[in-house]
């Protein structure tokens, strides 16, 4: 997963539309243009759009179960790593 | 929580399955694509995305929906995904300051979670010290001490067969100072220690030096081929094949079926287990030479393919789990059949034209980190002579010395020509004679010679005769046959597993071209920005810090000359990026202003599409038809290669780009790309004003000019390596090195003073016995020159008739009037501007020149003006105006007075008169006569 991948996947979960403002300032992350201040930092410029849409509130959530989180995250991508040497198509 | 993401991350790569892995680590591992298929992957990639996208996008939804996390923390979970957590201090820090060893266990293991348990096991991480201070004891003893006796070798658990470690680095080397260092590595030696703390004077220790054992004196070396492929370290265990890089990823599934067949062949007469290091290259059995870099994987599938088509793939060669102990288990590949969305080639039944029959994979072998298995006791003894401490059966031997670990590797291996083979390599011994490694390393090791403890001066013969056969070697592979360099190894170093203390430890020390600071092969290439990038980060954030060239098309005409994508470039100073963005009209205010950027003569395309490339991008392509070319225009192949923002060629300016090689890549329109580009020089002559572009658009290179000049390079190169035999050595001895930089610092030292200090004392005052107080509570300052007495100088006379002739005549540097000043009472500092009094040596010495100089233009611009206002002075104006209260003088001025005074027994200083003075302002004059 790269940067771009990421803004893309988490501009879907929150259902923004790609033309709005706030779709593009997750998508042209490095944009002073779209992001203004965030330029370059796509953490921070998520972290922005998603501060206007959720209480900022502490999960329970353990170590454990986000490390088991984080490895089914990896699994998606199973098939591609079989794909091996044609990855640069798949961007 | 941040401290345990910042460990965590370090997991992730090899957590997040091969294709993540991939995009970020460095470009080394990245396969060439073959041409002919892409374009069908890509449209098949476009259907199957979804469904790993609606679980992307699912998991994310779950984060908020069904564990309640907030911005904060999915922010850190983004940061976790990107691997950049930008906390201030580096996973390597953290590790250090839990357990100072932590990061060496850490590159044996990779493996977080084992590594963190064995930190916490006080008892293990006592014995691991243990054997450590060991370690260092032998270092540099073995079989040189001239007792005979060997040092303790035993197996330890460094590293586990099957387990994901790092391989040693080598770090970049000086080619004239390279034997210099490698005689440093003497002094940390037991014996030399000895010496030391027994010996009063230095000169006491270098006269005893001499008597060490030869082997210490010049320690032998192994000379190296540098391969242009893949660093992988080879696991055999119970003769199943897993293979794993630097970047610490498991590459198993593609090399194992290729390679591992030759490999188990190599080793057969031993039942062992091991981990080998080595290089691995494509091999080109029709061309009789190895590939290019980039090309490993494409011959590694093509020969796979082959393989499987004729039934001679090992079933072993599939039915690897990589470490079930650590977590960093990848996908396993099914046996049989291709992958879906696999290149499948059509060479029909004529299996003799399938790339596979003359394309493999080879293995350079160069050394051994691990040995186990029924054999590995018996290995060590008849390779080595001796049997390893302990009762284990095998184990990790990083700590064996490089000597004994090539013997092991040369008789375990039995050399596939053109398959698995140990790299080209010489070992150049102790009394400056070179040897090869096939004999080297299988002769019995000899017992040291009484002869060679005998004091012999002719040190700087061997070492030279030593350096010679490093510059021979050097020069048949890399000059001659364009090999990417040497790596220059000490025979009694241990293997240090790839951390950046490794490096540092340089027991390894590569040499490249480059660093000779010759012309790269591919330097200075003008090239035309076309586009450019925003930065990413923190500092940088907003700003243009890469830019996308192009070279010329050849077929463009004159008044539409048209461009070719060549490649994305970086690396220069911020402020040169500056000043380019400021000739160009963009403008980003600040970071922190929400304020949007002013573009200028910048553009944006959004859209990542070919029809959207702008007009001055040429139409024809060399992206897929290197030589004839298409039509299409780019097709940029990487997202991340569409810039940003877009430059028209007319506003647009030129980069000097400097790179080591040009090689073939599809991703930009030029057909070829770079390889390590920077920025030389940005060349902003003339942006911005009307029509200055069509001018410097001939001055860009041409994508045919770029080939040709590289090729022309590269054949001058080896024509000249054939033609210049008697070239000097590169490589310098301690004392020619030492030679050298003397004979440098004389030729600038009129420029560049020696002692830079601030106005302080400069003079210590314990060691020199007063003699008056003449000069008491007077400040002088002696300026950087030459002082010396000229015979001829009709002060001479003087000197002589007053009687201070012998004062000044045993003066032979600045240190020297500083203490008689000090013998006087006097106080001396280095600032000019603190003192009452400053001494000159002569009217010719630079700084006394400034002075001067400085004073004749103030009078000029007096003359001119004849009033200074302060205001509106330029800084050199104001430098010279303070310079212009000091008036020099002739340093003899106060051996004169000093001596005057003593006779007449004065107390006030004598004044100077006019022509005591280098440097006098005119002012000065009347006050002073």
């Amino acid at each position: 997963m790269k940067e771009s991948v990421i803004a893309e996947v988490w501009r879907e979960a929150c259902n923004l539309d790609p033309e709005s403002a706030d779709a593009k300032l997750m998508l042209h992350y490095q944009d002073p243009s779209k992001a203004g201040s965030f330029a370059g930092d796509l953490p921070k410029a998520i972290f922005s759009v998603l501060e206007k849409r959720m209480p900022n509130t502490p999960s329970s959530i353990t170590v454990g179960q986000f490390n088991k989180l984080l490895d089914e995250l990896a699994g998606f991508n199973v098939k591609k790593a079989v794909l091996g040497g044609s990855k640069n198509h798949l961007r | 929580m941040s401290a345990f993401f910042t460990l965590l991350w370090r997991e992730l790569p090899q957590k997040l399955p091969q294709h993540y892995a991939h995009t970020h680590s460095s470009s080394r591992s990245e396969g060439v694509p073959t041409a002919g298929n892409s374009h069908g992957v890509a449209r098949k990639s476009k259907e199957k995305l979804p469904s790993a996208k609606q679980k992307r996008i699912q998991w994310v939804r779950n984060l908020s929906e069904k564990y309640g996390m907030g911005p904060v923390e999915q922010k850190w979970i983004i940061k976790i995904l990107i691997c950049k957590m930008q906390l201030g201090v580096s996973a390597d820090k953290a590790m250090t300051c839990i357990d100072e060893d932590m990061l060496n266990l850490y590159a044996g293991s990779q493996n977080l979670e084992l590594v963190c348990a064995q930190v916490a096991d006080k008892q293990f991480m006592k014995r691991r010290r243990e054997i450590f201070e060991m370690k260092i004891r032998s270092i540099g003893v073995s079989k040189g001490q001239g007792n005979g006796t060997q040092p303790p070798l035993s197996f330890t658990n460094d590293v586990h067969v099957g387990r994901i470690c790092l391989p040693m680095l080598a770090d970049r080397t000086d080619f004239r100072k390279l034997f210099t260092h490698i005689g440093l590595r003497m002094n940390s030696t037991p014996a030399v220690m000895h010496l030391m703390s027994t010996c009063s004077s230095k000169q006491e220790v270098a006269e005893k030096k001499r008597f060490l054992p030869r082997k210490l004196r010049h320690p032998p070396i192994v000379l190296e081929n540098k391969l242009d492929g893949e660093r992988h370290l080879v696991h055999v265990k119970r003769g199943i094949i897993t293979i794993n890089s630097r970047n610490s990823n498991w590459y198993s599934e593609i090399y194992s079926p290729v390679i591992g067949p030759h490999i188990r062949r190599a080793m057969q007469k031993w039942d062992v287990d091991v981990i080998l290091d080595g290089e691995m290259t494509g091999w080109d059995d029709g061309m009789k030479s190895d590939a290019q870099f980039g090309w490993n994987r494409a011959f590694a599938k093509n020969r796979e393919d082959f393989l499987k088509r004729n039934q001679q793939v090992d079933p072993r060669d599939y039915n690897f789990s990589h470490s079930k102990t650590g977590r960093n288990n990848v996908t396993h590949k099914k046996l049989g059949g291709l992958g879906k969305g696999e290149h499948i080639s059509d060479f029909g039944s004529d299996n003799s034209l399938h790339p596979g029959s003359f394309q493999w994979i080879k293995y350079h072998i160069f050394d051994i980190l691990y040995l186990d298995g029924p054999d590995a006791r018996k290995l060590v003894k008849m390779a080595t002579g001796f049997d390893p401490d302990g009762k284990e059966k095998g184990g990790a031997i990083l700590n064996f010395p490089l000597d004994v670990r090539k013997r092991i590797l040369y008789a375990l291996i039995d050399p596939q020509p053109n398959f698995v083979e140990h790299v080209r390599s010489l070992v150049v011994n102790e009394d400056g004679s070179a040897i090869t490694p096939e004999v080297f390393f299988t002769q019995q090791p000899e017992r040291p010679d009484s002869a060679s403890c005998d004091a012999t001066d002719d040190d700087e013969q061997i070492e030279k005769k030593r350096a010679r056969e490093v510059d021979k070697f050097y020069n048949d592979l890399v000059l001659k046959e364009s090999q990417e360099g040497i790596i220059v190894k000490e025979l009694t170093s241990p293997y240090r597993l790839g951390t950046a203390s490794s490096r540092h430890m340089a027991y390894w020390r590569k040499l490249k071209p480059c660093y000779a600071g010759e012309q790269s092969a591919a330097s200075d290439i003008d090239a035309l920005v076309l586009g450019a990038y925003y930065a990413d980060g923190k500092t940088r954030n907003g700003r243009l810090t890469s830019y996308l060239c192009g070279l010329l098309d050849d077929d463009s005409e004159e008044g539409e000359y048209k461009f070719m994508t060549f490649c994305k470039v970086t690396g220069h100073s911020m402020d040169e990026f500056g000043r380019a963005e400021q000739l160009t009209g963009f403008f980003n205010s600040s970071a922190d202003d929400s304020s949007k950027p002013t573009l200028g003569k910048w553009f944006t395309i959004e859209e990542n599409k070919k029809e959207l490339v702008p007009s001055f991008v040429s139409k024809k392509s060399l992206q897929f038809n290197k030589t004839a070319g298409d039509y299409s225009g780019w097709i940029p192949m990487k997202k991340d290669d569409w810039p940003h923002l877009w430059i028209h060629p007319k506003d647009s300016f030129m980069v000097e780009i400097k790179a080591s090689e040009v090689v073939e890549s599809t991703d930009f329109s030029a057909g070829v790309c770079l390889r390590f580009p920077r920025i030389q020089k940005i060349r902003l002559e003339g942006v911005g004003e009307y029509d200055a572009g069509e001018k410097h658009f001939s001055l860009c290179d041409s994508v045919n000019g770029v080939k040709r000049a590289y090729a022309d390079f590269k054949n001058m190169a080896a024509l000249k390596a054939s033609t210049d035999q008697v070239t000097t050595c590169k490589f310098l001895t301690v004392n020619e090195l030492n030679k050298d930089i003397r004979q440098n610092n004389r030729k600038k030292s009129y420029r560049k003073p020696k002692e830079i200090i601030k106005s302080a004392q400069v003079v210590e005052s314990s060691s020199i016995k007063k003699e008056s107080n003449i000069l008491k509570k007077l400040t002088f300052c002696v300026l950087p020159g030459t002082y010396k007495l000229d015979q001829n100088n009709v002060d001479c006379k003087d000197a002589k008739k007053n009687g201070y002739f012998e004062d000044i005549n045993c003066i032979q540097k600045k240190g020297d009037v500083e203490i008689f000043i000090f013998k006087h009472g006097g106080k001396c500092v280095s600032d000019e501007l603190g003192a009452e009094y400053v001494l000159g040596g002569r009217l010719e010495d630079a700084k006394v020149q400034t002075i001067s100089r400085g004073l004749e233009r103030l009078e000029m611009r007096l003359a001119e003006k004849n009033v200074l206002s302060k205001a509106k002075l330029t800084k050199k104006e104001e430098n010279d105006l303070r310079l212009s209260k000091i008036c020099v003088l002739n340093w003899l001025f106060i051996f004169r007075v000093v001596a005057k005074m003593k006779r007449n027994n004065l107390t006030r200083l004598i004044p100077p008169r006019s022509f005591d003075y280098l440097v006098l302002n005119k002012e000065e004059v009347s006050v002073s006569v």
